[in-house]
């Protein structure tokens, strides 16, 4: 052991004989032991040693990662719901937005520093001539996903759909590009210079400068962007999140037509106000939320906090509901005390359920209060809207006093194990 | 930071003042951190159960009774996030390939005690300071920035197998440095 190299061994570099061996000596040998401890324990602190404190940095990270005492309820909820996305990423699930949008990003940006010069490609035949378009305006697709093939070329008014484990990159003549992730429904309109129209989905666009005339743009249902030269991420649901990394992109409100120009390392959310909040599962689930197995906390009383939710009863979503706003850090509603939620649900027996709201701060994202609501919910196998006034929660209220708030979380529980509430809707209505 | 001092950041805690555990954090992270890399197998990352025994210390400070020795209620909680990380990592990994069961056994026992590395990490620190040039400036490019054998290699134009002897005679060196200043028979 004194010759060996304990790097060695931890890389599994001996043979089965000659681990064998090596724990038979070890075993009979406590000297020998010993000297192999002292050398591990040499290899583990060394990196802590040549470091130093951590101080400031490790303090800022735990801080990061801490919450108020009290909320431990919705610590449980955030603990499910980490550990359930990192299995998901352990197991390589690709749908995950977050890490699609990532690995879009890093794509889009591979292809504006990497790639090889682009070759023009031939202008699909346009279809009204009333604007002056060019073969640079048309995007092949670099990096193929979903339905769209390599190199194949994206004509205008092609409307392109990508499923949500999918993931796909178009780059223009210029050396532009965009990749899109997460159900990303989109298409090339006609114009002069570069337009695409996204409905959903998010996109990471890399863009070269344009020239003058001839923008890059890219327009939501909620407004639009139009891009110098700059490297950005456009998340498009309910509303649209415009955030810039490189270079600065004008917005465009489409409710007032209000402009604004967006820097580097800003962001800015345009698109009906937050509130009334409505998700609606009837049609499915909406981006961002997953489909999965139910979660159960293995250790305390925490098997109630299932952070999954399971496509049932004819597309409705069941059992325990749970949003997944902080992992993408996008608020569902400003809150108002005033306000009340319904909730469309249906049980086959009555029962008291409890909606739960993790409150954050709307200016720096500091967590505010858990907000806690009983709702009563009469016999009905069939569906029906409840509605409860925020004023009726009977726990957290008070500590959110006149601060400006935005609900990050929520989740909906049902006391009765064998009971699984059926949730259609979710709606928050204006005092 | 003693422990009157971190007691006294702990009650502000508890009147509301979150940022006052960062000041707890930091009277403690760097032993804490050291006890567990010490008792931590290759599989676990270190600062990874750390962190999550700040979190669990954090979230369960209202169980913890003033003026009973913080430092080892903390550590309580860091040896119990240790062994549930080891088991996670087991039923990640299936049974370690890397390790012998001789020295898991040891690290295993290790964790019972409660002797802290400081003293330890002072002292190495000391002898790397007096590692040759070069073998200082390999240690601290693989131990310190993490950069793999190889990439080293490439950059001072040796063979893999060179850069792993002279890291090996590192620690040997190191070794017997931190042995004699720990035992107070070298400067």
């Amino acid at each position: 052991v004194s010759e060996l190299d304990i790097e060695t061994l931890l890389a599994g570099e001996l043979g089965p004989d000659e681990l064998a061996e090596l724990e038979r000596r070890l075993r009979a040998d406590p000297a020998l032991l010993e000297e192999a401890m002292a050398s591990y324990r040499l290899r583990q602190l060394l990196p802590l040693a040549l470091r130093g404190r951590g101080g400031d940095r490790f303090a800022e990270a735990v801080a990061r990662s801490l919450k108020p005492p009290s909320e431990g309820f919705a610590m449980g909820v955030e603990r499910s719901v980490r550990r359930r996305v990192a299995r998901k990423r352990r197991r390589g699930a690709l749908w995950l937005l977050p890490l699609a949008a990532a690995a879009a990003i890093a794509a889009a940006v591979a292809l504006r520093w990497s790639s090889p010069a682009p070759v023009p490609v031939p202008l699909p035949a346009p279809i009204a001539p009333s604007v002056a378009v060019s073969a640079d305006d048309v995007p092949v697709v670099a990096v193929a996903g979903g339905d769209l093939r390599q190199g194949e070329v994206i004509g205008f008014g092609r409307e392109i759909t990508l499923p949500a484990a999918a993931s796909a990159t178009l780059r223009w003549a210029d050396g532009s590009a965009l990749a899109l992730a997460g159900e990303a429904r989109l298409r090339v309109v006609r114009a002069a210079g570069k337009r695409i129209e996204i409905e959903r989905g998010a996109v990471a666009c890399s863009a070269a400068h344009q020239p003058d005339g001839r923008p890059f743009a890219i327009s939501t249902p909620h407004g639009e962007a139009t891009i110098v030269g700059t490297r950005f991420v456009l998340e498009v649901g309910a509303t649209t999140l415009l955030r810039v990394s490189d270079g600065a992109v004008r917005l465009r409100d489409r409710a007032n037509g209000a402009e604004s120009v967006v820097h580097a390392g800003e962001e800015k959310r345009i698109g009906p106000p937050q509130l009334p909040y409505v998700q609606d599962f009837l049609t499915g689930l909406p981006t961002g939320w997953q489909l999965g197995e139910l979660y159960e906390e293995p250790a305390g009383d925490w098997w109630r906090s299932v952070t999954s939710v399971e496509r049932q009863d004819r597309g409705r979503a069941s059992w325990c509901i749970s949003s997944e706003a902080r992992e993408h850090q996008h608020p569902f509603f400003r809150f108002d005390p005033r306000a009340s939620i319904e909730l469309t649900l249906a049980q086959d027996r009555p029962a008291q359920d409890l909606l739960l709201l993790v409150l954050c701060r709307a200016d720096t994202g500091a967590y505010v209060a858990n907000v806690m609501i009983h709702v009563d919910v009469p016999d009905r196998p069939a569906f029906q809207a409840v509605r409860v006034p925020f004023a009726k929660a009977y726990e957290g209220l008070d500590r959110v006093g006149d601060v400006p708030a935005v609900c990050t979380s929520w989740l909906l529980q049902s006391f009765d194990r064998d009971q699984r509430p059926r949730l259609a809707r979710i709606a928050v209505l204006p005092p | 930071m003693d422990d009157p001092v971190i007691e006294a950041a702990i009650e502000r805690v508890r009147g509301g003042d979150v940022d006052a555990f960062g000041e707890v954090v930091r009277a403690c992270e760097w032993s804490l951190r050291g006890w567990i890399a010490a008792r931590c197998p290759p599989e676990v990352d270190p600062d990874e159960v750390a962190h999550l025994a700040f979190i669990q210390a954090f979230t369960h400070l209202g169980e913890y009774t003033a003026g009973t020795r913080f430092r080892s209620w903390l550590w309580t909680i860091a040896r119990n996030q240790l062994l549930s990380e080891i088991q996670k990592a087991r039923r990640r990994e299936g049974h370690a390939q890397y390790m012998p069961e001789a020295m898991r056994d040891a690290l295993g026992r290790d964790l019972a005690e409660d002797r802290g590395e400081d003293e330890y990490l002072e002292a190495l620190r000391r002898c790397v300071d007096r590692l040759a040039p070069q073998a200082r400036a390999m240690v601290d490019s693989h131990y310190r920035d993490g950069r793999p054998l190889a990439d080293i290699a490439r950059t001072l134009a040796r063979s893999v197998a060179s850069i792993k002897k002279a890291l090996f005679l590192a620690r040997r060196t190191l070794e017997d440095c931190v042995r004699r200043r720990v035992a107070g028979g070298a400067p």
